[in-house]
């Protein structure tokens, strides 16, 4: 009885699982709360500061989340939210594939033609977040000229990457602003980068820009200001 | 003789019940408005199953939970757009509360809210904004402070600059 009950136990393992341990059970993977934090941010702080003595600028927000938006709005600012994740989501997909996905010239075409799409030098200022590193480099050009293109000259940037070269997957986060210096970041899900940025490429993608400022931050992650 | 008598008592006894039947039908009907429970009265409400093209202009507080393709103006008063309300349409009111999808520009002289589960493609222009979590926004936002203080302001003056200009205009007309 005990051998028809191994063989049928067997039948619901999955196929590379080992023949000779029918009664094994792998131990239930206990499910890691998405991580949320708050923290001081210094690349943020000195993006304010740029911005000091200015009022109703146009700020770009890539990551779009309504907290951000709210403390832009309360700064006197005009904040502009923009559904680039999602845009992303929609073109390449958010499964494994999205990376090859972004191998198809028409798709990266159509992409481009329809996201960010604003006048030239419209905003004074851009919130990329972690948003960069998810693009391959077919994709980060063109995206990456489009964004030169609608900032005035001048304007900083502030962009997210992460930091650890061994990880596979790296944590997806929501970025809300709370103070001048202070960041809330929320994981909403992880996702293999298409490829790891060290200081130099970072240099090197905006090498079209007047200057970048590397900070580095806490969890991994890689703050950098841009001039435009 | 017994049945009899037990039919004639239960006649009144079933005839007294009556009334509260009739009751019962009323009493739903608040549960359709969930969403509004806090509205007051002088509420204009533009159900789930109308769809209106057109210019509104309201002078009591509105609540759109149907489809409207046009502008909605209420100055004075409070717009909102229900969960099942979407809207193509250019909004102009005092107070803005935003719960369904909306496709234009948003212009609230006091406030704009936009809950959960709301979709905005288009800009805001208002003085007290807020966004709950789950609210999405397609357009900027910006502030109708400075502008609106900036502009009756600027009226008196070109008013008061106006008078003396036509006065003395008058006298030296060639014409006359």
């Amino acid at each position: 009885m005990s051998a028809v009950l191994d063989k049928l136990r067997n039948l619901f393992q999955p196929d590379d699982h080992p023949p000779y341990l029918p009664s094994y059970r792998p131990p239930p993977v206990q499910p890691t709360a998405p991580k949320q934090l708050t923290r001081p941010s210094n690349s943020l702080e000195q993006f304010f500061l740029a911005l000091d003595g200015q009022d109703r600028l146009k700020i770009l927000d890539l990551c779009g989340s309504p907290a951000t938006t709210e403390f832009l709005f309360q700064q006197d600012h005009i904040p502009r939210p923009d559904p680039f994740y999602r845009a992303l989501e929609l073109a390449f997909g958010n499964g494994a594939g999205y990376l090859d996905r972004q191998l198809e010239p028409d798709r990266v075409d159509i992409f481009v033609a329809h996201t960010l799409d604003h006048k030239e030098g419209e905003f004074d200022a851009v919130l990329l977040w972690d948003s960069l590193q998810y693009l391959r480099p077919e994709l980060l050009e063109p995206v990456l000229e489009q964004i030169f293109s609608i900032t005035r000259p001048g304007a900083p940037l502030l962009a997210v990457f992460h930091a650890d070269e061994r990880i596979e997957e790296v944590p997806v986060f929501s970025f809300q602003v709370q103070g001048r210096n202070s960041l809330f970041l929320a994981e909403k899900d992880r996702r293999r980068p298409a490829q790891h940025f060290n200081n130099r490429m970072i240099e090197k993608i905006f090498k079209n820009f007047a200057s970048t400022k590397f900070f580095l931050a806490r969890d991994h992650l890689r703050e950098v200001l841009i001039r435009r | 003789m017994w049945k009899r008598r037990d039919r004639e008592e239960e006649q009144p006894a079933r005839s007294t019940p009556e009334p509260a039947k009739e009751n019962t039908p009323l009493s739903n009907t608040p549960a359709v408005r969930s969403f509004e429970s806090d509205a007051p009265r002088g509420v204009a409400t533009i159900g789930k199953a109308v769809y209106i093209k057109g210019q509104i202009i309201a002078r009591e507080d509105l609540v759109v939970d149907g489809s409207v393709d046009g502008t909605i103006e209420a100055q004075e008063h409070r717009v909102t757009i229900g969960p099942n309300g979407k809207v193509a349409a250019t909004i102009k009111a005092r107070h803005i509360i935003i719960q369904g999808q909306i496709t234009g520009n948003v212009e609230g002289a006091e406030k704009v809210e936009i809950r959960n589960g709301a979709k905005l493609l288009g800009d805001v222009r208002t003085v007290k904004f807020v966004c709950e979590e789950e609210g999405t926004i397609n357009g900027s936002v910006s502030s109708l402070r400075p502008e609106s203080k900036s502009a009756p302001a600027a009226e008196p003056k070109a008013a008061s600059a106006t008078p003396p200009a036509q006065q003395t205009l008058t006298p030296n007309d060639p014409k006359k």
